[in-house]
């Protein structure tokens, strides 16, 4: 036999077994016992508070009849303003009560254009019908017919409960479970702090200013905008200035 | 043919010692295999048909396995059900991008909703901050973090499945797990799923998420209103996405992310109705779609309608 | 048919007769399946999570070696042409190399989608294909076909050798054919299945298909190049210059033909430069801080037009080892 034969013949009597055993032994012991290279990367659970995620609406309002919790004791309109408070003229600030409201609702300037002088529990509209608090949209409605209109097929506000009103009740939100009838742009206008962002599997470091401009020519809107944003951040900070003074 | 060798015994115990030396390290090759969880590899489940296929005995027997296999987990016991569509309905969302402010309520509202994955964080919607002036997806922003939305020179676009019509989705899927059910809703059956991620591939929009892991879902948070085809707790190595809340929605609730948005800019309905809110939306207002180019036909509408005031030009 | 079985457990114990370099080289490759094997265990307890996959990259290696994979395999068609239609010479003793080759190739890439199952326990529902529609339903089909083909085409001539018969026409020339259009076939639907995504515009344009018949005819037959020389160089088996020189022709004009639709494509992303180009400047340089691909993309361009080079120059005809690796990387 010549060389490779004999070395074939001596590996075919089991001598590559005697040095392949070994290496499979060290490599069972490295599955078996060796440092756990593995990378789970689990973001930490975020709790979000549950109050931030009700589908309860913005403000609560006022219903017929409508009552009031002053004093420690919850209250009709008539109990005071039977005997107290009808002025003329009525103020929109300095109250004793109802602090909290501030009157800024474009041209209306006097307490009576919606409320009615005489029967507190009633709203009033322009000719001098009485509504009920229940129907204070139709009051909303006599300034915003087109945004009545719009709310009326759904198009504005929103409805929660049943899509299918066959299948269970719909609540269709009122004009003042959104906007603050004194001051309408509060709260469904109002800034407010989003909830937390995304933080998905290998994300990385992400730029929360999301620059991603990459063309060579620019855009001329871009750079109008651009333009038009840096005024009014220069505006601003002008008008701030002026304010501390 | 070679010539055959004589086999003494020393040369078959040295070929013993390599061929043992081999199993040893094939079986320590396979030793993770350990801590494997047995639970989603049961006979029943690799023999469980299609849900095409499942009778209603069957089906009851599988709702009843995942009841009981959420409550060994989460220690809830859930109303799990198969929730057929209802006649007649073809679903639709509008969206006014004029209204959004971006406050992300619907993605977490969502996300409590659908027992979604909080590690690793599964969201089916995803909030874009898009720059004026273009609606081109590329733009917006997914990070942004301000103390205060919305930004005066941002709109903010909602992105989430659009149950397309002629879903690509839908057509690349080799064992057609996912399918579009009568009523519109692109459904995936999780059950079925094989994990090849080909539908992350093909959706356009980015709408479909994959557990690279077993979901961990706190026990407080789940929600034990569940439907098969929707919000029943996934497991690793499946497909799962937006279905407009079709446990809900089939019963003719609204979703979970239109109920918890404080602007009333998420409008859902039923199509077919020309009186409901969607088909009156579609009519009244100048909708569009995103990459409509694409004709993947998709049921999720946006629109602009009147735009968030600057306060400069309207102070209170 | 017991004849058969015998055969086969012969050819087991075959494989395990080879002198210390055989072994040491099959020591090698089963300890790195072995890894292989140990990585995988760790995925099916874990999930993918333990891959670098994420919901924006939801495809990676393991698709794209799926991909060169089923080229490869493809390839071996580069060997049937010559020798079963134009009768060559030189390589007609080397045919069976490339059909076995292809065997090995189309295992591998099977298995390659298989660990990028997200719930490989389900594989038989694959029986349930969703057709005419899903592409990698129709990739399930063929690139199980093509197996079957050359599993028979190979074992039948392999049989026939080893029982010294002659081996008889009808039992395999058809397959032959068969599986020089199939190849073509497995490669197209891969190519479709990548091709016919609307929503991802770099991917979704036509020139893409017949690239990776181009690059996959430039690889797989360099490859089998490198492969053959090394079985020159290790074994008795004759492997005549023509049979190299031949297959380096096939390199040498697929190659010239996929670095041109190379050409194409980037003049056609680059010189319109619509939003849609912005996964091509992605990959080629990069956008922002993201640019993992760059380092990757440019040498495997770079390599290849080398090699097309290398492969004109008449004094190279000599010397084709380098040749073949730098066009490897397509």
């Amino acid at each position: 036999m010549d060389e490779s034969q004999k070395m074939r013949s001596r590996f075919n009597k089991g001598a590559g077994g005697l040095i392949c055993g070994p290496v499979f032994l060290v490599l069972a012991l490295w599955f078996a016992f060796g440092p756990n290279l593995l990378s789970l990367p689990k973001n930490p659970i975020v709790e979000i508070d549950k109050a931030r995620i009700s589908t309860a609406a913005r403000r609560k309002i006022l219903s017929d009849p409508p009552v009031m919790f002053i004093n420690a004791t919850d209250k009709n309109c008539m109990d005071c303003h039977q005997i107290m408070f009808k002025p003329d003229v009525p103020k929109t600030t300095g109250f004793l009560q109802h602090k909290e409201i501030k009157l800024s609702h474009a041209i209306n300037t006097n307490c009576y254009d919606c409320h009615d002088k005489e029967d507190r529990n009633s709203l009033v509209k322009r000719n001098g019908q009485k509504l009920s608090f229940d129907d204070v949209v139709q009051l909303c409605r006599q300034c915003h017919g087109s945004i009545y209109d719009a709310w009326t097929y759904g198009g504005h506000g929103r409805t929660n409960g049943y899509w299918d009103a066959d299948k269970g009740p719909q609540h269709k939100l009122k004009c003042t479970e959104c906007h603050n009838p004194h001051s309408p742009r509060t709260p469904a206008m109002d800034p407010i702090q989003p909830l937390p962002g995304p933080n998905t599997l290998r994300m990385g470091k992400q730029d929360p200013e999301g620059h991603t401009e990459h063309d060579p020519i620019e855009d001329p809107l871009r750079k109008a905008m651009l333009r038009d944003q840096h005024q009014k951040a220069a505006h601003r900070s002008g008008m701030k200035k002026e304010e501390h003074r | 043919m070679s010539p055959e060798t004589d086999v003494s015994r020393r040369s078959f115990l040295r070929g013993a010692v390599g061929a043992a030396g081999g199993v040893a390290a094939v079986a320590a090759a396979l030793s993770p295999l350990k801590d494997l969880d047995t639970s989603q590899l049961s006979v029943e489940q690799f023999l469980q048909k299609h849900y095409k296929e499942m009778s209603k005995e069957d089906m009851d027997k599988v709702l009843e396995r995942i009841a009981r296999q959420v409550e060994e987990r989460h220690h809830v016991r859930p109303e799990v059900r198969d929730i057929k569509p209802m006649d007649g309905v073809e679903f639709a969302y509008a969206l006014n991008l004029g209204k959004c402010i971006g406050c992300r309520k619907c993605v977490h509202a969502c996300v409590a909703e659908n027992n979604q994955s909080r590690s690793p964080e599964i969201q089916y919607i995803r909030v874009l901050e898009m720059p004026k002036g273009s609606i081109d997806v590329e733009k917006g922003n997914h990070h942004y973090d301000r103390p205060e939305v919305p930004d005066k020179d941002h709109f903010y676009m909602p992105i989430q499945c659009h149950q397309c019509a002629d879903a690509p989705c839908v057509s690349v899927c080799p064992v057609e797990a996912t399918w579009t059910e009568p009523d519109g809703i692109t459904v995936v059956d999780y059950d079925w799923c094989i994990g090849c991620r080909y539908c992350e591939a093909a959706c356009p929009y980015w709408a479909r998420r994959f557990n690279f892991s077993e979901p961990e879902i706190p026990d407080k948070d789940i929600n034990p209103n569940m439907a098969y085809l929707s919000n029943r707790p996934r497991h690793k190595g499946v497909m799962e996405k937006c279905t407009f809340c079709l446990h809900r929605t089939r019963e003719g609730k609204m979703p979970a992310c239109l109920e918890v948005c404080p602007v009333g800019a998420r409008h859902f309905g039923n199509l077919a109705d020309s009186k409901s809110e969607v088909a009156q939306i579609l009519q009244k207002k100048r909708v569009f779609v995103l990459k409509e180019e694409l004709k993947t036909l998709p049921r999720f509408y946006y629109f602009f309608d009147e735009d968030y005031y600057d306060e400069e030009e309207q102070p209170r | 048919m017991k004849e058969y079985g015998r055969f086969l457990w012969r050819c087991f114990r075959l494989s395990f007769v080879g002198d210390w370099r055989y072994y040491s080289w099959m020591l090698l490759l089963t300890v790195v399946a072995l890894f292989g094997l140990n990585a995988w265990s760790k995925q099916f307890v874990h999930g993918l999570i333990t891959t670098g996959m994420t919901d924006q990259v939801s495809w990676g290696l393991y698709i794209s070696n799926f991909t060169y994979l089923v080229g490869m395999a493809a390839a071996a068609v580069m060997l049937v042409i010559p020798v079963y239609i134009y009768k060559h010479k030189g390589l007609h003793d080397l045919v069976i190399f490339g059909e076995l080759f292809a065997v090995a190739a189309i295992i591998m890439c099977m298995l390659f989608v298989m660990v990028d199952l997200g719930r490989p326990d389900r594989f038989l529902h694959l029986l349930r294909l969703n057709l005419p529609s899903s592409m990698l339903g129709w990739d399930v089909i063929v690139l199980n076909g093509y197996l079957f083909l050359n599993l028979h085409i190979c074992g039948y001539l392999i049989y026939c050798s080893y029982r010294k018969r002659k081996p008889t026409w009808k039992f395999y020339i058809p397959f032959v054919f068969i599986a020089i259009v199939w190849a073509i076939s497995i490669h197209t639907v891969t190519a479709f299945l990548l091709v016919g995504l609307g929503g991802r515009p770099f991917w979704n344009n036509p020139i893409i298909v017949p690239r990776f018949i181009a690059s996959a005819f430039s690889a797989g037959p360099a490859f089998i190049i490198l492969t053959l020389q090394v079985i020159r160089r290790f074994s008795d088996y004759k492997v005549t210059n023509s049979a190299l020189g031949l297959l380096r022709t096939i390199v040498t004009i697929a190659l010239t033909i996929n670095q041109f639709l190379l050409i194409s494509e980037l003049f056609t992303e680059l010189y319109s430069g619509t939003a849609h180009s912005i996964s091509l400047n992605y990959l080629l340089f990069g956008l922002g801080d993201k640019n993992a691909l760059v380092g990757w993309i440019w040498p495997a361009m770079i390599f290849n037009t080398v090699a097309l080079f290398l492969l004109y120059i008449p004094a190279s005809k000599t010397m084709i080892g380098p040749t073949s690796l730098a066009s490897c990387s397509s």
